[in-house]
């Protein structure tokens, strides 16, 4: 695909009149057809030669834009020998990580190291689950705590559950981190059907709603 | 780099005698892990150690946020997340010969050069550097091995599990009254009290007669630079550059900070 190889900025380089031209397909030619004098992003190691003959091309394109179609075959034909050369020179160009993104990414690749050692099912407040535990100090056996999902805080790495169950008579509410290392399953029961993203009315109301055998 | 690999791991030829009186605020503090260094004095006189000197050389970084961290044991620790921009060059090396005292100064930030005044320009310039917005001084006690124009590393300085202290400007909370800004207590809400936020009694009555000065009143609160002490490396990510500190830091993201070696007891003592 020949978009792989432009500047991955420009596919966020929307034009100015965006808001009244027909959204095209997100290729070079809508981008062509729009802007006759390209901003010219800021270069930091991008390889000149190949964009500079890109330009030429968009400006031929803007020119003459039933012959789109061929130029556009052109293009992927040049590129792919482009690509061949780079590729063989030097490895891909890895775009610069921004700061304000870095956050972003590291709850990311926490979420997804956690997920690949242990995959946690799709949980929504009114499921009914099973949580095994493993309290570090009695590594023998797994804690089991049942109750049904009273609210999901959304955080992350830190997202966590309420589990809330009448145990001996008492109502009890447990808070997990779901991607702990220590929870070692959580299996999804039952879903109670509820029009609330916290139950915590359920506090209030009877224990027999709130009770899971 | 000498100086790095002093911080780095634990001195061993570091002198201290056992019989200095000083009540600098550093003694009362516990020895940590270097209980086991030997307490004989060396036999010549260690130079003098002030207190604005650093225990190594440190970095600038910038805050980006705070996340949990699970541990292999499961535990969740909170952890600040602080990046480093394009910088940590060193831009100037002073030495008592030259400027009365050893220090070495670096820079942080990479910016436009359209940015920096000319003599901050020719002072960069001077040793072939990048434009930097900021320029900060380690005060240390041998400036060995350092150059202008060159790169400090992250992975040289700091190891997971070493202790760092963290300095910033805090955030700013304005005009403030004296319960937030120096803990005064209230007064009753109810009972027919009429003081409840108020300072209270600033003084005794004829003698002295006056208010002293530095008694603790209302005014400007954060806004500050402070340093956060002891607070250790958890984790150190080397593609993304970025290191998790356990604890808050002062700040919010984006707020530059000043990362040290932590001055412990054990790694200098100021003679007096």
């Amino acid at each position: 695909m020949m978009s792989s190889n432009f500047l991955p900025q420009t596919l966020f380089m929307v034009p100015r009149c965006s808001a009244q031209c027909q959204p095209r397909k997100l290729a070079l030619s809508a981008l062509s057809l729009r802007r006759p004098g390209l901003v010219v992003a800021r270069p930091f190691g991008f390889n000149f030669a190949e964009k500079d003959k890109k330009l030429s091309f968009l400006v031929s394109a803007e020119t003459n834009p039933e012959a789109e179609a061929v130029v556009e075959e052109s293009q992927e034909n040049v590129d792919s020998v482009e690509s061949e050369e780079a590729e063989v020179d030097k490895p891909p160009f890895k775009p610069r990580i921004k700061l304000g993104d870095i956050m972003g990414i590291l709850n990311k690749k926490a979420i997804e190291a956690s997920d690949s050692e242990r995959p946690i099912p799709d949980l929504r407040t009114g499921d009914v689950v099973e949580i095994k535990l493993e309290v570090p100090e009695n590594r023998r056996r797994l804690s089991i705590y049942k109750g049904i999902v009273i609210s999901k805080q959304n955080a992350g790495i830190h997202t966590t559950i309420r589990i809330r169950r009448i145990i001996a008579g008492v109502g009890v509410e447990i808070v997990f981190p779901v991607y702990s290392p220590n929870i070692k399953e959580i299996k999804v029961l039952k879903h109670r059907k509820v029009r609330r993203a916290r139950l915590y009315y359920l506090r209030d109301k009877l224990p027999r709603l709130s009770t899971f055998k | 780099m000498s100086i790095a690999s002093l911080s780095a791991t634990i001195p061993t030829s570091k002198r201290f005698s056992s019989s200095t009186p000083s009540s600098s605020f550093l003694l009362r503090l516990p020895l940590k892990r270097f209980s086991s260094l030997s307490l004989n004095a060396s036999p010549s006189k260690p130079p003098p150690i002030s207190a604005s000197m650093e225990a190594g050389i440190g970095l600038m970084a910038t805050k980006l946020g705070m996340m949990s961290y699970f541990d292999t044991t499961g535990q969740v620790i909170p952890v600040t997340i602080v990046g480093f921009r394009e910088g940590n060059i060193v831009t100037q090396v002073k030495t008592k010969a030259t400027d009365g005292y050893d220090a070495v100064q670096v820079g942080y930030r990479r910016i436009r050069d359209r940015k920096l005044t000319k003599p901050e320009l020719g002072h960069l310039e001077k040793s072939g550097i990048i434009p930097l917005r900021h320029l900060q001084e380690f005060r240390l006690q041998s400036v060995e091995g350092f150059e202008p124009n060159q790169r400090l590393s992250l992975g040289e300085l700091f190891k997971e599990g070493d202790l760092v202290d963290v300095s910033g400007t805090t955030i700013g909370k304005g005009f403030q009254g004296g319960i937030k800004r120096h803990n005064f207590k209230r007064g009753l809400m109810t009972h027919g009290s009429k003081s409840h936020r108020q300072l209270g009694s600033i003084g005794a009555g004829t003698t002295p007669g006056r208010v002293y000065p530095g008694k603790k009143m209302p005014g400007r609160m954060g806004g500050s630079k402070t340093k956060i002490r002891k607070l250790k490396v958890v984790k150190i990510d080397n593609e993304l550059n970025v290191v998790m500190i356990k604890g808050a830091v002062p700040g919010k993201p984006g707020n530059l900070l000043r990362i040290t070696p932590a001055k412990i007891v054990g790694k200098n003592i100021p003679q007096k």
